[in-house]
């Protein structure tokens, strides 16, 4: 009897499932041919530089630069400044109740040993009216967040790219989309800036925490320094149905090695500091 | 009539389920099991890792409705290792179903900004009621991006 109830329901089911999974393989395979935009600079590994560079190679090279910087040993001197624009009053309520500002800097200090690897740190971030909202630290093994007052092991590490992820999300992007990123350079008060482009329509629209309505597309670009290889901005830019567009971040990067922490600071690397 | 809309809702879950493994790289979740009530129930959260995104859910499972299901509070929080700092938190507190067997809570966060490894984590304590009997484990679900 239960079989005979089921049998209608479980045909319906498995031709159901059937034409999701046969929809979602078609629009898996024919993904490169949606998520264009109108336009992408780079054709035939020739981009907008006038060369004929790919932007892997380019990356690749502003990459070595860098991390030859970011890896001598001695104080890594980091300052981000962020503003991000979504529909949330704060990026959230720390568990001391402090809001994450929407508009915010973080200075930090990486300490590297003779192997190019972080062995402490210390990070602040500040808000626009020059309140502290949050400060971390890691020493002797251990990293400690002064809003959690949590103390986790940490092992030392490799402190890597300052990119923001964005060299692993161009090889994803080239990887899965089957296309190269936009490339071209500006010139910006006499620095030559390299600027990488990618620029992706979801899949499908997307509800996400951030905003109130659904999200479309996203656009990131980051801007390397031709001469040092370091990043100093990046931006994304979330885009809306209607076609309208807003910057979800952007972040100004200023990287020094000639910034070292001054005694408050190097207080929060001791237990008793904290 | 209850048979079916058992079936109608485990098939849509399932699809959901099916979906989200297909569109994300990584999925990852941890689970507990106990009972209220002589009524066997389950808690789980999940973490899909996507490219831009990532999405976090919560669950509260029972085998046969019960007087109260859902969760008393849920946080998700995503820090960059590196330098240690919360980037985002969102906690919501006290959302529950009466009378049924399954609750469900779901969200999709844009990544905040991060040089080298996020640690995302999806927490907080499930509530299970029927009768007197309570149950209020505590999960919590850490995924690395």
């Amino acid at each position: 009897m239960l079989h005979k109830r089921f049998s209608p329901i479980l045909t319906i089911i498995m031709i159901v499932s059937v034409l999701v999974l046969a929809y979602v393989q078609f629009y898996t395979v024919n993904a490169s041919e949606k998520i264009h935009f109108s336009y992408n600079n780079v054709t035939n590994g020739k981009s907008a530089l006038g060369n004929t560079i790919l932007p892997q190679d380019m990356l690749d090279r502003l990459n070595q630069k860098a991390i030859e910087l970011t890896s001598r040993p001695g104080w890594v001197y980091t300052k981000e400044t962020t503003v991000y624009d979504i529909d949330r009053e704060n990026n959230g309520v720390l568990p001391n109740g402090q809001p994450i500002p929407l508009s915010h800097t973080i200075e930090s200090w990486f300490h590297i040993n003779a192997d190019g690897l972080v062995f402490e740190s210390v990070s602040i971030m500040w808000a626009e009216n020059g309140d502290i909202v949050q400060v971390s630290a890691f020493a002797n093994g251990s990293a400690w967040n002064s809003t959690t007052s949590e103390i986790l092991h940490q092992e030392p590490f490799y402190l890597g790219l300052l990119d923001y992820g964005f060299t692993r999300d161009m090889q994803d992007y080239t990887e899965r989309l089957k296309v190269q990123p936009d490339l071209f350079n500006v010139v910006l008060e006499g620095k030559e800036l390299i600027v990488f482009t990618l620029n992706e329509r979801h899949d499908m629209p997307v509800n996400a925490l951030d905003y109130n309505e659904p999200v479309y597309g996203v656009r990131t670009s980051a801007y390397f320094d031709e001469e040092s290889g370091l990043l100093v901005e990046t931006e994304r830019i979330m885009i809306f149905e209607d076609g309208t567009e807003r910057k979800y971040f952007n972040i100004a990067l200023e990287v020094r090695l000639d910034v070292l922490p001054q005694d408050e600071t190097l207080k929060y690397l001791e237990e008793e500091g904290r | 009539m209850a048979t079916y809309i058992r079936a109608r809702r485990l098939f849509i879950v399932g699809i959901t389920i099916l979906l989200a493994v297909l569109s994300f790289n990584v999925v990852a979740a941890s689970e507990t099991g106990g009972a209220v009530g002589g009524i066997f129930c389950r808690a789980r959260k999940t973490i899909n890792v996507g490219t831009y995104f990532w999405y976090a859910y919560v669950e509260s499972i029972a085998v046969a409705p019960i007087g109260t299901i859902g969760y008393t509070w849920w946080t998700l929080r995503e820090v960059c290792v590196p330098t240690g700092q919360i980037t985002f938190q969102a906690q919501y507190s006290g959302s529950v179903r009466y009378g049924d067997d399954y609750f469900l809570d779901a969200a999709n966060i844009y990544y905040r900004a991060c040089s080298g490894q996020r640690k995302l984590m999806n927490m907080g304590t499930h509530d299970f009621k029927q009768g007197s009997d309570v149950w209020r484990p505590y999960l919590q679900e850490v995924k690395y991006k």
